[in-house]
């Protein structure tokens, strides 16, 4: 994926890391619905490959975390609510 | 390695966090159409007329519009409120009910709430006896079982006798007067052993105390005792600070057992021939006397005079 913001080595600067988490959790959210929160850090790995293929390795695995982090936050304001 | 800081993330905002906010607050926003909601409005028009009903049955039997209108408020409001003290339909509720079960203002709930049913009942069968086509069909009993769950009985289902904040402060409160019992019952044991092994100690041991220290020793019995006394008017009060709930206190130095077990170990240890004008207990004198004039101490002889710092002339020496 090619950012806006260019970075100084061959990773996705934070900003665009976090756009991207953003956009990945919208589009798994949409198509499975509140039983993502249920997902595992590796079955979410698995569901963002797709779209994160041409990303270094350790940039696939930190969107991992930030996607899984963001279902996460996502549960505790359903929780919260609920 | 990009290391992403996730607590970050929170503060950064985030379109996906925002749309779930958004889906929970539409969430919550809906209505949903419940059975409950359902009986609610059941209740609701099954209450109005029940006033109609009654305002209809009380106006006949008195002209007076006031007293009507009062009996009306009361026959429509009082038996379900009343009754939904007596069918709890939630965990608290059960549990409210057995807490409040023992006191004197449940038993007049009942009461009151079984008048209110006999009433309601009896006026419905003469009322629908009166009604040709039902008199008829002989479905009397039927149409005024009927009238009592719609009238009192739905509307006490939904009906909760307290609010949750009040149903927490009554636990509460029955927890904390439980303990405050539990904790009086635990102190009287303990006083009650010491007390016991006192006694004990002071029909084998206490006899070669000196008399200043059996006078002392009973004084601190009775200063134990008041000691306890103090603890628990402490927590009674504290219960009473916490909770509202003013615990009757009953002082131990009033209490007949524990007065007679002083009594006794006073009269143990300073009821002897030592002390002038007493001689009740002379099988333990000679033991006092002997350790007294081991240690060349002023003593009492046997006929009761004072003798002082010297060793008694017997032929031991």
């Amino acid at each position: 994926m090619q950012g806006y913001r260019f970075s100084t080595d061959r990773h996705l600067p934070e900003r665009d890391m976090l756009d991207l988490a953003d956009i990945l959790a919208l589009q798994i959210h949409e198509s499975l619905g509140p039983r993502v929160y249920l997902l595992p850090r590796s079955d979410v790995l698995e569901l963002i490959a797709p779209y994160v293929d041409d990303l270094s390795p350790d940039d696939q695995h930190a969107l991992s975390w930030v996607v899984w982090h963001l279902f996460q936050s996502a549960r505790e304001f359903d929780l919260a609510a609920a | 390695m990009v290391s992403v800081n996730l607590e970050v993330r929170d503060d950064v905002s985030s379109r996906y966090l925002d749309m779930v906010r958004g889906q929970r607050r539409r969430g919550n926003g809906g209505w949903q159409f419940t059975a409950k909601s359902l009986l609610a409005l059941l209740a609701v028009v099954a209450m109005i007329g029940s006033a109609v009903y009654w305002w209809g049955v009380q106006s006949q039997l008195t002209n007076n519009w006031v007293v009507a209108t009062a009996f009306t408020a009361i026959l429509v409001l009082a038996p379900p409120s009343l009754t939904s003290f007596l069918i709890p339909w939630s965990p608290g509720g059960m549990l409210l009910q057995k807490i409040n079960a023992r006191t004197w203002g449940y038993a007049v709930i009942i009461g009151a709430s079984l008048y209110l049913l006999y009433y309601s009942f009896e006026i419905q069968y003469s009322w629908w006896a009166s009604q040709p086509v039902v008199a008829g069909t002989g479905l009397i009993l039927q149409q005024v079982i009927i009238g009592i769950i719609g009238f009192i009985i739905i509307p006490a289902l939904l009906w909760t006798p307290v609010t949750s904040e009040e149903l927490v402060e009554q636990v509460r409160q029955a927890h904390l007067v439980r303990r405050y019992e539990l904790q009086t019952q635990a102190d009287i044991a303990i006083l009650r052993a010491t007390l016991l092994r006192a006694q004990e100690k002071a029909l084998i041991g206490f006899a070669n105390l000196t008399v200043q220290e059996k006078e002392e020793l009973a004084g601190v019995m009775r200063g134990l005792v008041k000691g306890i006394d103090h603890t628990l008017r402490d927590i009674g009060e504290s219960v009473k600070t916490v909770s509202g709930a003013t615990v009757p206190f009953s002082s131990l130095d009033d209490n007949d057992d524990i007065r007679s077990y002083l009594d006794y170990i006073h009269e143990s240890l300073t009821d002897n021939a030592l002390i002038p004008g007493r001689n009740r207990t002379q099988e333990r004198v000679p033991v006092a006397v002997q350790s007294q004039q081991a240690h060349g101490e002023a003593y009492y002889d046997d006929a009761g005079r004072y003798v002082e710092g010297r060793h008694r002339p017997t032929g031991r020496y």
